[in-house]
Formats: C-alpha cells, structure tokens, sequence
C-alpha cells in the first residue's frame, strides 16, 4: 500500500499548495478573482495528490500472461502492462483505491449504517416532487457521464451469500410488503496484510480511460462486441458487431448473465437506457469509421491490429470530449472552462498547440496528454470518493418525449422503465435513431439539488413481475456509509473545504434546513449524496457559479479527472502519434462530440450548428 | 527511499520509514540485532545502551535478541498462542472502557495497562504507581540519548533496580518483563489517543467502529533497530557491517495503517502481541460505546 503523501511535489508546488490552504480558510477558491482561482485549483490538486491518494492494493493481483500482444502499442483487454512496472495496475478485478484516508475509511455498521434510515431520506429529502430541469444542459450530458462511468468502475455483483440489510422503514412508508431488503456489497477477500485496514472492493471494470463499455474488460467479452450479429461470425476486420440497419446487436441478457429480453449488446450493458444506447451506437461506428480511415494507410495491417489502434485511438477520442466538451458544459464558469481546457490542452490552449506542438514536459503551459506519466505516489485506481460523488442520477428525468425532427411531434412519450433495458428496441420499432438523438438533445436533464431524484429510480421492479423492488436514493445513501465513505462534514475536512458547523451553514434554503433538521440530529450526521445536494443552495462554501454539480465533487474531480490521464501511459508517454498512428493523433486531434454526431448523423447537423456546446440544448425545429 | 547519515568513523545510520522498505529490510536476514560494539563511534555508543538496559540477567530481552539460538522463537509462539482468547477480563475491560468514556482511572492508564498486561503472564500480578514509575524509567533509560543522563542513571544503579524490581513481578520472565515495562508504553498511547478521540469528538464512540477507532489509534514503537552484519545494496538503500537501521515504524504505521507494518508480521521478528493489542482495543472501545461518554 502507498498514499500520495510519498508524492515529492516541487518546492513550488508545495508553496502553491501552501498558499492555497491559507487562502481557502478565508473564502472558497471560487469567491476570489479569476487569476487566484485558477491558481488555487491548481493549488488544491497539488494538496489533494499529495493526501488523498491511497493504494488498497496491499497484495498485487496475478498479471496473465501477454502471449505475444503488443503491450507497448496496444491497450490490453483487462487493462493490465498499462504500467509496464507494476502490469497488474488499474486491470479487472482489482480495488478500488481511496481518496480519504485509511482511518476515516471504515465502513459504517448497525445501528449507525441505518441510522437515519436511507428510506426515510429518500422519501423525505430525495423524492422528486416536481421536475427541477438545468435549463442549461441536454439529456445527452446525463447519459454521457453514465456512459463514461460505465468505463471506470463497477463494484459488480452484490454479495447474495450474507443476509441482506435489513432497510428499517419509516412509519407510514408504501413499500411493497413492508420490508426493504437490499443485498451487501461484496468486499475483497482480506489478506493477512490487511490487518488494521478497512474493507477494500473491487472493480469489475478496468480503471483506465480505455473505452472498456464499449470494448469490455476481457478478452471474451471483447470478442463478443467483435462479432457480425448476422453470421455469428467473429469480423476478421477490426470492425464491432453492428446490424445490417446500424443498430447494435442483441444479447438478450447483461453482462453479468441477467436475461433481459431484447436489451442490445456493449462492452457494459447493465442499467441500460436510451440515453446509453445512443452513445453507444455512435461510438461504434466512430471506431468502424476510424478502422476504415486507416486502413487507406495501413493496407496491408491484420484486422487485429486495426482494430486494436482504433480502439486506442477512440478511447482518447472519449477522454478528450470528456475533458473539453462534457465537464466544461458542467462546469459553465470561465474557471472551470479554463481548468477542464487546461488539463487537455494547458494553459497556452488549443490553438497554440496545434500550431507549435508541447511546450516542455509540464502539464501546466501545455496540458497533460503528452506529458511523462506520475502516479503521484500511489497506485492508479478507480476510488470509492470518485463513485461516490458520481452518483449523479437525480440528472435523469421521469419522463421523455420522442419528436420528429421535421416538424417536432410527439411520436412517443414514456416514463423511466419505457426507456429502459430491453424497451429501447422498441422505441427504436418506432422512432428513428435521428430522432431518437434529436428527442434527447432538445430535453433537459434534472438539476442535482434535493427533492429531485427521479421517482422512477425509486421504485425499480427489479425482477419484472416477481416483485422485487429496489429503491435507488436508499441504496445510494446504504452503499456509500456501507463502503466507509465518510458523512459529508467529514468528507469535506479530508479536502480542504469548509465543514458546515449547523443546517444553516449547509444551505440557504430555509425550507431544507427544517427537513433536513427533521430528518438528522445533527449536521455531522448528514450522508455525503443529501450534503452535495443541499449545497446546491449555499453561496458561502456551496456549488459555485455556474457549476451543475457541488464543490465536494468539485475537488474529486479535479484530483481524478487530471489522474485518469497523468497515470495512463497511453495519454502521457506514448500519446505520439509512433503509438497511435500519425492518422489516428490527428483523428484525436480533429474530432469532437460534435464531429462525432455530424459523421453519424448528418441530418442532425443544423440543430446544432449554433450551440456552443453540443451538450447545450439543441435547437428544436419549431424554434 | 531510506535516508543514509554517514560520518567516518563517526556515524553511520539508514533511516527508514516506508512501509514496504520497512517489510522488506525487516525480512533480510543480514540486518540483525546483535548490536556489537562494532562500526562508528555513536553506533556503538547506541547499541551499547540497548544491550545494557534491555536486558535480564546478561541476556538480551527477546525484542532486542539476535536471530539465532538466542531467539527464543518457541516463547514467541507459546505466548502468542497464550494471547488468544478473551483480550483481558470483564473487569480490566471495564476498567478500559471507564477510562475511554469518562477518563476514569484513579491511578492513570498506564498503571491500568501494566497490570492488565501483567496478568497475562502472571494471574496475580497487581501494577502501582511505582511499577508504572519503573517501566517509565527503563523506557526512559533505552530511548536517552542524553550523556548525563546515562551516567547519572548508571552511577545511582536507578535503572537496574527499577528492572530488578519488575523483573520479581514476573518471575524474571525476559518476555513479560519487556511487555511490562516497554510494550506497554505503546498500549498506553493508544489509549489515550482514543481518550482524546472521545474528548474531541462527544459522538466519536457512536460513529467510528471498533475496529476503525483501533486501527486509528494504534501506535507502533516510534522507532526500532536492526544492525548490519554485513555490507549489503538494497532497493532502500546500501548498509555496511555496524550501520545501524532505524525503522520508524510509527510514522509508516500512520502512513499506511496496516498492523504488519507496527507488528512487523510475517518477518522473523514479528511481535507476538500483533492480533492481542488491536483485540482489546476494539474491545475496549465497544465496551466504552455501551456507556454515556463524557469529554474533558
């Protein structure tokens, strides 16, 4: 095990650093003037690099043989000699590392684990009352960060070998039968060196930015998404699986073996929506497209190799519109267009990059793809903190209007469960994929602030007619105490925010300062989910300016979003274009969301033609 | 990477403090703790009053003997295996919990530790003030690097009927006595770091677990050492015959919090107390929890 506290920062990081903390006991990053903000993100990175990185991996996993693949050219199936050092890092199946430290990381246990119970908060602080939208945004910003998540993490299959939580309900509560039962996680096996040590969980998924939703994490999975859903026939190509009308194939069950009627295949296809399924689709023809664009310069390459510099090439693609389209869409203040900008492009921006290339090996003037790798002392790895504060799913409406495009009539207009799993097919019986893309890039997404998780995710048959129900915003709240993720003040003291010391110094809303005083005794009791929620309404230490998402998340974000490219050899070291191929830098380079979708799309391209943001809502036909 | 002070002739030291450095060189076998009058000046100024205050009887106490015959691995073992079972009785885990909650103990943790410690090697063992007194100053005498002080102790004999005194307490077991007048410091500390948890946090024996507030509050020896045999490269750093290794093992302990790290579990000189200590600690804390706390 490492933490980040063995992370030798420069003198003048440890001064900025240093100078940061003194400057936010005064007032968040965010109330001070441009230039000072933008050092203090800086600032507070640096800090978070060296104190809240911790390894969990105390004993490394067994690395399977390469047998003969390109390690050094080429992304692995399962993630692993991404570090050629230590070539089990960040591959299937290892753990999740953490943001906190080890002592504040225990799981909680009864009485506290239910203490206030999740169901109480999901009913009385949760539930969507009426739809609160972001004006701002479109749906496709809501399944874009699921679409990516799916990529980073999963704790897969809950633990069905122990008795399950026992949710106690509050009086007067509906639910089914009266008693809310909810699987536990399964933690690792501990090894002796664990001792002293929290519970760690694993990643079903690889922990890298590789495109694993779409390409899986191992190898037989990966096959799968390789074969021609008309002959069964694995496509000696380099190409994915799509049908001969350009949707993607079914596999009639999830990834982990769940049966579920017509629902289509991905690298990951658990909790599938329509929102996925466009991603999805569109990102396989990127990579079928970006086969066939070097192939022109690569006639006589195997379609293994093709394929596997597409999938390289395509995975950056993602992480770029990620870092310089999504996050600044959310992040809607000149700062935090600027920080997102500056990790990809740095400070002296896009332009100058294009025309003169890097400036010196620093990620600063010149961003961070291409810069040397650093882990910063501690082993790369998805982190609970980074799950935990992506639990964004209030983003997700209840309901959804399918439009023409022509002239923007409702064709369909279904709740959550119609937009569902194996129900997307369907819509596709009836809407065109242009539409289907048009319908969700004129709508909003919900706005992450209380009283605004769907009610569609509250109630989740789960077992179709057999009457299993789960209640999403209570396992939200159940899994982040049951993995030790620490209450919100906690949380907040480990990053350098202000911890509120009373409801009223959590939220300016008179209105949520009563339900939440009714629903916790006190505010150090307050779940980290209902905290970056109710700080949505709280100018002094809240969500600043602009942003779709809370401050809290803020500072995760900042430390993992630069980590997911800093750690990664295939954005720092060998992103060159003797790795990626000179067409397929420039592919990288060229192309965008927007790109993506006029490829794909091309009807669609005058909806958005005048957005700043392909992530802003597009405009409607009747506009 | 383990930090090197080399002055010819007159000191020579390899600082280590991270954790698997620490493991690593904790296993190598060219690292013992013979502590011979060998290498520079302060070396053997050091490992002279190791030898001379941890010992009993002319023999080195077991935590400070070499590998070797002189290792008593077999009393090792019996007493880890003497350590299973309930941590200590209902009423010294009373007595634990009373201090946690309200920080009451008439005669302060540490006299409470001794003789629950004691105990476990002798059913009638009973600790006072002027035990407690007595492993404070053979702590104090082990650890000095003050001149006078050693002269002064060595001149008065305070520090060797201080051992002589705790060494009847246990039958002049070498084992217990080290547990009674040197291990137990580490016990106390971690006790008073969860008092002052409770002190600081009035809600903290509700909200943290067991088992989280013993792996917060454990605290391994500040620091232990090994002497080269030999000269030797390693990942950490080289060593020649008579460098002396310290391994801080409590600020890697904090780093990582892993109990292999401040028991140095699964090296040849692994403590017997490792799953003993974090045990009563928990327990001592459940109990504690059962109880209103009070702070200050």
């Amino acid at each position: 095990m490492r933490r980040g506290s063995s992370f030798q920062a420069s003198w003048y990081e440890r001064l900025l650093g240093t100078l940061t903390t003194r400057l936010a006991r005064r007032r968040p990053w965010f109330q001070w003037p441009f230039f000072i903000a933008m050092a203090m993100i800086v600032g507070h990175r640096v800090n978070l690099r060296r104190h809240n990185l911790t390894d969990t991996q105390t004993v490394p996993p067994p690395v399977p043989p390469n047998q003969d693949f390109d390690v050094r050219g080429m992304r692995t199936a399962d993630g692993s000699y991404n570090d050629m050092s230590e070539p089990w890092m960040g591959m299937t199946g290892t753990r999740f590392a953490r943001n906190m430290p080890p002592e504040a990381a225990f799981g909680e246990v009864p009485p506290r684990l239910y203490e206030p119970s999740p169901r109480l908060i999901s009913n009385a602080l949760l539930a969507r009352r009426e739809f609160i939208p972001v004006p701002h945004l479109n749906v496709l910003a809501a399944a874009w960060i699921q679409f990516m998540v799916h990529d980073w993490l999963s704790h897969g299959p809950n633990n069905k070998n122990e008795p399950p939580h026992d949710i106690p309900l509050p009086e007067g509560d509906d639910w089914p039968e009266g008693k809310m039962t909810v699987l536990r996680a399964h933690a690792d096996t501990r090894h002796p060196q664990d001792q002293g040590l929290p519970d760690a969980y694993t990643n079903v998924e690889t922990s890298w930015w590789d495109a694993s939703q779409i390409y899986g994490s191992s190898l037989e999975r990966q096959r799968l998404v390789r074969t021609d859903p008309t002959t069964g026939a694995f496509l000696e190509d380099g190409k994915l699986g799509v049908q001969p009308d350009g949707a993607l194939p079914i596999e009639g069950k999830t990834q982990h073996g769940k049966p579920t009627k017509d629902l289509e295949l991905a690298g990951v296809n658990g909790n599938w929506w329509v929102g996925l399924s466009v991603l999805h689709r569109l990102f396989v023809h990127e990579h079928n497209a970006i086969v066939d664009r070097l192939r022109i310069d690569h006639p006589d390459a195997t379609g293994e190799w093709l394929f596997q510099k597409a999938r390289l090439v395509n995975a950056a693609l993602l992480a770029k519109i990620h870092t310089v389209e999504w996050t600044p869409a959310l992040m809607n203040s000149p700062e935090g267009r600027m920080a997102m900008r500056g990790n990809f492009w740095g400070l002296l921006g896009e332009q100058y990059h294009r025309a003169f290339g890097r400036v010196g090996q620093g990620e600063i003037l010149s961003g961070i793809p291409g810069s040397p790798a650093d882990h910063h002392g501690a082993a790369y790895a998805m982190t609970e903190e980074f799950a935990a504060v992506y639990r964004l799913h209030s983003l997700m409406p209840d309901e959804y209007s399918f439009r023409r495009r022509e002239d923007d009539q409702e064709l369909l207009h279904l709740d959550l469960t119609g937009v569902s799993a194996g129900e997307v097919t369907r819509i596709y019986r009836q809407v065109g994929f242009d539409d289907v893309v048009y319908s969700l890039c004129t709508s909003h997404p919900g706005a992450l602030v209380l009283h605004n998780f769907p009610n569609g995710l509250r109630r989740i048959d789960r077992m179709g007619t057999k009457g299993v129900f789960l209640d999403l915003a209570a396992i939200d709240v159940l899994r982040d105490r049951e993995h030790g993720v620490p209450r919100y003040c906690e949380f907040r003291r480990h990053i350098e925010c202000h911890a509120p010391r009373n409801f009223q110094e959590l939220t300016d809303n008179p209105h949520w300062q009563r339900e939440l005083q009714e629903v916790y005794a006190s505010v150090e009791d307050v779940d980290l989910l209902v905290g970056t929620l109710a700080e949505s309404q709280c100018k002094a230490h809240g969500t600043p300016p602009g942003f779709g998402f809370s401050d809290t998340a803020f500072r995760i974000f900042i430390l993992m979003a630069s980590r997911r490219l800093k750690s990664d050899r295939f954005f720092t070291d060998d992103f060159r274009p003797e790795i990626y191929t000179p067409a397929g830098f420039d592919w990288i380079r060229d192309n965008s969301l927007r790109t993506v979708i006029a490829r794909h799309c091309p009807q669609l391209k005058g909806h958005f033609a005048d957005v700043r943001n392909v992530f802003f809502p597009w405009a409607r036909t009747e506009d | 990477m383990a930090r090197r002070l080399k002055l010819a002739g007159l000191i020579d030291l390899l600082w280590v403090e991270q954790p698997g450095e620490i493991l690593e060189l904790a296993r190598d076998q060219r690292l013992d703790r013979e502590f011979l009058s060998s290498g520079p000046w302060l070396n053997r100024w050091l490992a002279r009053g190791i030898r001379r205050h941890l010992q009993l009887d002319g023999h080195p106490l077991p935590p400070v003997a070499p590998i070797g015959d002189e290792r008593p691995n077999a009393t090792q073992t019996t007493l880890a295996r003497h350590l299973e079972g309930p941590p200590c009785s209902q009423a010294d885990l009373e007595a634990l919990a009373a201090y946690l909650a309200r920080g009451d103990a008439p005669d302060g943790p540490g006299v409470l530790v001794q003789g629950i410690i004691g105990r476990r090697f002798n059913g009638d063992y009973r600790a006072n003030p002027q035990s407690y007194q007595d492993a404070c100053l053979l702590d104090r005498a082990a650890r000095t690097l003050n001149p006078w002080r050693q002269w002064r102790w060595r001149r008065s004999g305070d520090v060797d009927q201080a051992r002589a005194r705790l060494a009847e307490k246990v039958q002049r077991d070498a084992t217990a006595l080290h547990a009674t007048a040197i291990a137990l410091h580490n016990l106390v500390a971690a006790l008073e770091r969860m008092r002052q948890l409770v002190v600081e946090h009035p809600h903290a024996l509700a909200r943290i677990t067991p088992a989280a507030a013993a792996s917060r509050c454990l605290v391994a020896p500040e620091t232990v050492l090994r002497q080269a045999r030999t000269h030797g490269n390693h990942g950490a750093g080289s060593f020649a015959p008579g460098t002396l290794a310290l391994f801080r093992l409590e600020t890697a302990r904090a780093r990582s919090l892993r109990h292999d790290i401040a028991f140095l579990t699964h090296t040849w000189s692994h403590c017997p107390a490792a799953a003993w200590v974090p045990r009563l600690l928990s327990e001592a804390w459940r109990k504690a929890g059962e109880r209103p706390a009070q702070g200050g």
